[in-house]
């Protein structure tokens, strides 16, 4: 079952680096607003979403839900802002790191 | 359209710095959160009734169509604060299925969830607070 967590695992994390890239995208200036959707990196990272929503799918035919999501789901929570500071050297300040910690605090409470 | 005019320059600064975000686009940023937490409720209302019935059809189609909105939404929302802001406010759609679920759904809420979504709120307004 490991696998199949890793899975899972995976496709959070390629569902954050998505993330990033639509951010990358947003940082970006295009002529008009359809540019702003209708551009390579947009369309790949809902491309990549794609991915990570059917590897999700896959993995939960072999992991139960209830009892994997709360910890699984939550680590987009740590990855997107990481891979935010760390791919699009986004300032990240100590309260905010403290929010985030608060913030898995809470859903470990709600969700176990 | 070619890649060159549809990308005209990248604004080199801007995801260096911290972005401050406006009380207009605080307020975008819930409202999409709401959505994007709604869609769900669609998806649940969907699943009630028969599969391949009209109100399938109907609910599943409007998930579908607020799933549509709000990824247009989001990459305008993108445009005005960083990834790091925007996801200090996402986990509130760990809270909304409660609400929704006690208003549509008449699902029990256990005193853990009410102090988690407590915590989660509290660790909101601290990541918030941390923000320009």
């Amino acid at each position: 079952m490991i696998k199949y967590v890793a899975v899972w695992i995976f496709s959070v994390l390629i569902a954050s680096f998505a993330q990033v890239l639509l951010k990358k995208a947003a940082n970006r200036t295009y002529s008009g607003l359809l540019g702003q959707y209708l551009n390579p990196i947009v369309v790949v990272s809902y491309g990549i979403m794609l991915v990570s929503t059917m590897l999700t799918t896959f993995a939960l035919h072999y992991v139960p839900y209830s009892s994997y999501s709360p910890a699984i789901e939550s680590i987009s929570y740590i990855s997107a802002p990481l891979f935010g500071v760390l791919m699009l050297r986004e300032k990240i300040s100590r309260r905010q790191m403290l929010g985030f910690a608060v913030i898995l605090l809470g859903i470990v409470i709600f969700k176990i | 359209m070619d890649k060159s005019s549809m990308e005209l320059k990248k604004q080199p600064d801007r995801s260096e710095k911290k972005e401050k975000v406006t009380l207009k686009w605080f307020i975008f940023l819930h409202l999409s959160l709401i959505l994007n937490s709604l869609t769900g409720v669609m998806c649940k209302k969907a699943a009630t009734y028969e599969f391949k019935s009209l109100s399938f059809f109907f609910y599943y189609g409007l998930a579908l169509f607020m799933m549509f909105v709000f990824a247009l939404v989001w990459q305008q929302i993108l445009r005005h604060m960083t990834l790091t802001f925007a996801f200090v406010n996402k986990p509130i759609t760990v809270i909304y299925p409660l609400i929704w679920g006690t208003l549509f759904f008449n699902e029990t809420v256990t005193p853990k969830m009410v102090v988690g979504a407590l915590v989660i709120l509290v660790g909101i307004l601290i990541g918030v607070s941390g923000n320009d």
